[in-house]
């Protein structure tokens, strides 16, 4: 069984994720050092938390470098909410440049929706993840929208994107929840506290990094 | 967006109790037990409150939270006697999104700064216990209720959101556990002053009261004896709606 290597900089909410893969009846490693990832066939990259300050944390330590690697070599690397807005070019958060494995940026929400009304951030609930421009539906347990959990105040701005799978609106205002270009993928929401479309989403993850 | 519904679970490491205004303590079950069946019925988010007397080993506390995050596969809080950052860390580590402060927000309020710089503000959230009475108003309590503070509620809120706060757990301590209402007035006056999500808590008996609650301003609202108690004589029966009721109260 593929074991899943879990970048730990810092900034994650590692329990949830080792929890939820265990649940599903996989194997994970929280990996602290840049080094041990080398060889790693999965990663997850976590975050929760200050984009600037997150890449400060994985350029001082190491980790920028040995997570291109893991890329170019052909690892699967999936990044989850901070995780996924790291590997945009920039983000307006800290105005910090990032991993830039895709070719746009993590930007603020405008201040309002397109009902005119104020938009509250942190988006934060339970919201659908619908169709995006690239099929990509292993995942999704029917034709059905599946709901996850969302908390973020930056959203990804790639919806109209060819490497965007799924794509979510808050207050009427369409972001990138899922993106993926070959086996380098990110999702906005956390699919391990998001109940059954959570577990189904991680054992779509696990079974793909087996084959 | 369709609003959060939070069941609280009110926790010793004896097992999970239900309160009326803060007192007489009622053994309801295992928390374990609960926290699977909540699970089961996809609750939006849990909020899991130790209740229990200060224990001296802040690790026999964590193992016990640690248990329970295992089951959990939904957004978790976890507050009550939380005091440093090296605890909120060890918290998150374990499984929880959020830490839940009160106590220790009024007698450090350097805490709240200190964790949303750390950990994010969508990670913290504040609790505000609030006692009313005819002739003293609302005011802010702490230490479970035993502890005056002569806070008011709206002006403590307005700080907390200043201080990084990213969420409020509203509560009225005398509504608590009345199963009657949740105190609208409260929650109306608290939500038009700040701009972070406000949890209206305390009080709500049926899923009325949930639609009035959000009426009034609340972004979310969590209840305790509502999801654990079955009819007029308090049977336990775990209850949560289905996920149509609570599109049902989307704006």
């Amino acid at each position: 069984m593929t074991q899943i290597q879990v970048v730990d900089y810092g900034m994650g909410n590692l329990g949830s994720i080792v929890n939820m893969i265990k649940h599903v009846g996989g194997n994970s490693l929280v990996c602290s050092d840049p080094q041990s990832i080398r060889d790693g066939e999965a990663i997850i990259l976590p975050g929760v938390g200050h984009f600037g300050e997150a890449m400060k944390r994985l350029r001082k330590s190491g980790w920028e470098e040995s997570l291109n690697e893991s890329r170019e070599r052909g690892a699967w690397i999936l990044g989850i909410c901070l995780g996924m807005q790291l590997m945009t070019r920039f983000s307006e958060e800290g105005g910090t440049e990032g991993l830039g494995w895709f070719p746009f940026d993590t930007v603020r929400f405008p201040d309002q929706g397109s009902d005119g009304k104020r938009i509250l951030v942190p988006h934060m609930g339970w919201n659908f993840a619908e169709h995006g421009p690239q099929q990509f539906d292993g995942w999704r347990e029917s034709e059905d929208s599946p709901r996850f959990y969302f908390v973020h105040s930056y959203r990804v701005d790639g919806p109209e994107d060819p490497s965007c799978f799924s794509l979510t609106e808050y207050c009427g205002v369409p972001f990138a929840s899922g993106i993926r270009d070959n086996r380098v993928m990110g999702v906005q929401f956390h699919p391990e506290k998001s109940h059954g479309y959570g577990m189904k989403f991680f054992e779509w993850f696990l079974q793909m990094t087996e084959d | 967006m369709r609003p959060r519904i939070i069941p609280t679970l009110t926790v010793s490491l004896e097992g999970l109790y239900r309160t009326i205004a803060f007192r007489k303590p009622s053994y309801v079950g295992d928390p374990l037990n609960a926290l699977r069946i909540f699970n089961e019925k996809e609750v939006d988010e849990l909020c899991v409150l130790d209740i229990g007397p200060p224990a001296k080993d802040f690790s026999d506390r964590l193992l016990f939270f640690s248990d329970l995050a295992k089951e959990a596969f939904m957004p978790l809080s976890l507050g009550g006697h939380l005091t440093s950052l090296s605890q909120m860390e060890a918290v998150f580590r374990a499984g929880y999104e959020k830490v839940v402060l009160n106590t220790a927000a009024v007698d450090t309020p350097d805490l709240v700064r200190e964790a949303s710089s750390v950990f994010g503000r969508q990670s913290v959230v504040v609790s505000i216990d609030v006692d009313s009475s005819w002739l003293g108003g609302e005011r802010v309590r702490t230490n479970r209720g035993q502890k005056a503070t002569g806070l008011d509620p709206v002006e403590w809120a307005k700080r907390c959101e200043a201080l990084g706060a990213g969420e409020l757990l509203i509560r009225s301590i005398p509504r608590d556990g009345h199963m009657k209402g949740v105190d609208l007035g409260l929650v109306k006056r608290v939500s038009a002053a700040v701009t972070v999500p406000v949890v209206a808590v305390g009080g709500a008996g049926c899923f009325e009261h949930l639609r009035e609650a959000l009426q009034a301003g609340a972004h979310a609202v969590a209840a305790g004896s509502l999801f654990v108690y079955q009819g007029p004589r308090r049977a336990v029966l775990i209850n949560y709606p289905e996920s149509q009721e609570i599109e049902s109260l989307a704006a």
